[in-house]
């Protein structure tokens, strides 16, 4: 037994199913000798044990000293076979959870002749039928070329997969990621696009790229590398606009902006009591599915990266301005001599070769007029320098806070200039020399909507879950009170009466009350000069009795002589109002 | 054990090849014959191969110290024990296995039910829209949205959300009796 003793303990770890160990037999008489079982047993047992000592050797080296090489070796074989590439995004839905854009996967198909397991002929009629193609071109791409044939691109997730169940041979189908924008040219300006490389180019897919895109998780494979991919939670980011309502205002814009050829138009809906944009259609568009083939210049947003002179849409600002500061009563009388000199600028009003002086009006019918003497008087009241500050107040210079990118900043003259020279005070009394985006427009006519606050206009509600809970909001600054709710109430039964009988009656919607202005601003040419292009433009707040919807329209150089707010943008508006009256449920105005 | 052995000095000296005469029965003379069970060391072992009667003794196994007997006792113990840990360990391992491809799977199910989740929403979107713009069309035979074609409801007066059931009217308190 002695000799046998330690192989025994070596043996211990590895046999321990087998306590009855041969070796433990009293030994054997007869005599020593190489044909003896003892001596074959052990050089068996020698064996084996060499053999595992082997194989634990080339375990060890393998898992401990190559290991790491091993791995990463692995990982470039696997990460060479095809995958999803890309990240993905979240939808963008707008308020009624209608889906603005989507991601979806589609499959580029290469065939490779050379690995066809069956005749050309057999897979061009196959693949001719899958993929509604001509089987002659197909046989005749196959004849060309041994292989990599791009076959198809853009192929659909079903399309695929119906080839993919024929189990052909020498087939590639290779899925890519890509954004698919259901409404085509609706939300273009809006939303932007996703180019083919996969990057955010404009609109909000690129201002809220971060937001948008999925947070990478790691993949729970067993026995792969951990590779990570996109974390597909069910948020999506939810706009403020309506899809109903932008298509109506989309359809009537472009009616107008082609009834009229003109260059450019916009159309904004703001709820004045949060600064919601509930409508922003811009016109000329394009389709986010085919970007590539659009004019560069449309993919900006004028709305937002353009700026124009508001010309009289921004007179009810000013009457507000005046009447905060108490420098006139509503029912004040001004007299309107229709004509001014300013050192050598004369200002005068647009009617005046047809009506000349108007004499003493009252601040209505400043308004109602659209009196540019009348204004210049009401605002040489106030000191040029606190008009200065007042602008300021109202964030003309400074950002209004909207999603959309490349916002174009309100330009205003120097306070220096302003101050010192009395010409500026007094075009900017009429709303021109100054420019400011449609949007900002929109927010400063909110202000006198909602009892004085000026609120951030936005498109952005926030990133929702399924049941549309609020995951994240973007941030918003608090409005601060511009106008009291007196100055407010005033200037909107103003622009009533401007509707009513003034300048705004084309956009009179019956049994509603609807405040308004025109607008019809000379643009300035690109020598600084006032040339004959012109912006006209309608601003309508409603209902009167609780103002709350701001309804702009800007058309840029409509043609024909008779292109002014009252005849372009006015009866817009009114197609506008007719939808959001019946769509945002504001009951007709009970007779007064 | 009905029997006794009775050893006695002359018993060794006057041995005469039968130990009938040695033994006594206790009990009844005729079971004297299976007698076997008697110790070796009162015979000499020269009269055990002539005698019939003659009992073997069965080597018992030789008593082990103590540190060994505790060593086999680990031994078996640890061999249990063992056994038990691999088949734990087989267990565990088969356990994560399991999960693994479990988890794989249900993931795979997840990415495929997310796929088609937005596969529906393409098509379903995609239909929205081109029913939105055929409705567009004059031939269409739609109408837009206007006042004059809409009902208005006024909103209903907020109702107490619980019906009250009709309380038999509480007698109002009486300050002081009644008479009457």
């Amino acid at each position: 037994m002695g000799s046998t003793g330690v192989p025994y303990l070596l043996l211990y770890p590895f046999m321990v199913t087998q306590p009855s160990n041969p070796f433990q037999r009293p030994p054997a008489r007869r005599p020593r000798h190489l044909a003896s079982p003892r001596f074959r047993l052990v050089t068996v047992w020698a064996f084996l044990v060499l053999v595992m000592l082997g194989l634990s050797a080339r375990l060890i080296r393998l898992q401990l000293v190559m290991g790491d090489q091993l791995k990463v070796q692995a990982q470039e074989q696997r990460q060479s076979l095809p995958q999803v590439p890309r990240a993905s995004r979240r939808p963008i839905i707008d308020r009624q959870a209608n889906v603005l854009a989507v991601d979806r996967v589609v499959y580029t198909i290469y065939a490779h002749p050379m690995l066809f397991s069956r005749s050309r002929e057999e897979m061009a009629a196959t693949l001719g039928n899958v993929l509604n193609r001509s089987q002659d071109t197909l046989l005749q791409r196959f004849q060309e070329q041994e292989t990599g044939i791009q076959v198809a691109v853009d192929v659909s997730e079903e399309l695929a997969e119906r080839l993919r169940n024929l189990r052909l041979d020498g087939l590639d189908l290779l899925p890519s990621q890509q954004r698919f924008y259901p409404q085509q040219a609706l939300m273009s300006q809006l939303v932007g696009y996703i180019n083919l490389e996969g990057e955010p180019q404009a609109g909000l897919e690129y201002a809220l790229q971060d937001q948008l895109l999925y947070d990478l998780e790691d993949v729970p494979f067993p026995n792969s590398l951990q590779q990570q991919q996109p974390n597909r939670d069910d948020l999506r980011l939810q706009l403020t606009l309506d899809s109903r309502l932008q298509r109506v205002a989309q359809r009537n814009l472009d009616a107008t902006v082609r009834r009229y050829s003109a260059k450019q138009g916009a159309l904004i809906v703001m709820d004045s009591r949060d600064g919601a944009i509930l409508s922003l259609a811009v016109t000329p568009t394009y389709d986010p599915n085919r970007y590539y083939e659009a004019n560069v210049e449309q993919f900006k947003n004028w709305v937002v990266s353009d700026l124009y002179e508001p010309g009289s849409t921004f007179k009810p600002i000013n009457v507000a301005i005046a009447l905060e500061e108490g420098l006139i009563v509503p029912d004040e009388y001004i007299y309107d001599e229709g004509k001014l000199e300013y050192d050598q600028w004369t200002i005068q009003n647009v009617d005046y070769k047809a009506v000349g002086g108007r004499g003493s009006i009252n601040i209505t019918d400043v308004l109602r007029h659209s009196s540019n003497v009348g204004m210049v008087h009401i605002m040489e009241r106030l000191k040029r320098s606190d008009y200065y500050s007042w602008l300021e107040k109202m964030g003309l210079g400074s950002s209004t806070g909207i999603e959309l990118p490349a916002e174009a900043l309100a330009q205003l003259k120097s306070r220096s200039q302003f101050v010192n020279n009395p010409v500026e005070a007094a075009t900017t009394a009429f709303g021109q020399g100054f420019s400011l985006n449609p949007i900002q427009l929109a927010q400063l006519h909110s202000a006198l909507a909602n009892g004085g606050q000026l609120v951030s206009p936005h498109v952005v509600r926030g990133l929702v879950d399924p049941e549309g809970n609020l995951a994240w909001q973007p941030q918003r600054p608090d409005g601060k009170k511009l106008f009291s709710k007196e100055t407010t109430q005033t200037v909107v039964k103003m622009m009533e009466a401007v509707v009513e009988s003034g300048s705004g009656q084309p956009a009179q919607v019956a049994n509603y009350r609807l405040g308004g202005k025109t607008g019809t601003a000379q643009k300035a040419n690109e020598y600084g000069e006032y040339g004959d292009g012109r912006l006209v433009s309608f601003v309508g707040i409603l209902p009167v009795e609780n103002p709350r919807y701001v309804v702009l329209a800007v058309i840029d150089e409509p043609l024909g002589e008779d292109s002014y707010g009252s005849t372009v943008a006015a009866p817009l508006v009114k197609s506008v109002v007719e939808s959001l009256v019946v769509m945002a449920g504001v009951p007709p105005s009970t007779a007064e | 054990m009905g029997f006794a052995v009775r050893v006695d000095a002359d018993g060794a000296r006057h041995n005469d090849g039968s130990s009938q005469s040695n033994l006594v029965s206790l009990h009844s003379p005729s079971h004297v014959a299976g007698a076997q069970s008697i110790p070796d060391a009162v015979h000499s072992p020269a009269s055990k191969p002539s005698t019939p009667a003659e009992v073997k003794q069965l080597p018992t196994a030789p008593r082990l110290p103590l540190g060994l007997k505790l060593l086999v006792g680990l031994q078996q113990g640890s061999t249990i024990f063992t056994g038990g840990l691999v088949a734990a360990a087989l267990v565990i391992y088969s356990w994560t296995v399991y999960l693994d491809k479990s988890v794989a799977r249900a993931f795979r199910e997840l990415e495929v039910l997310k796929v088609s989740t937005q596969q529906v929403t393409t098509v379903n979107e995609t239909l929205k829209h081109s029913m939105a713009e055929q409705a567009e069309s004059p031939t269409a035979g739609f109408k837009p949205f206007e006042p004059k074609r809409a009902i208005f409801l006024a909103p209903a007066p907020v109702r107490p959300s619980v019906e009250h059931a009709p309380m038999p009217e509480a007698p109002a308190p009486m300050s002081h009796p009644l008479g009457y």
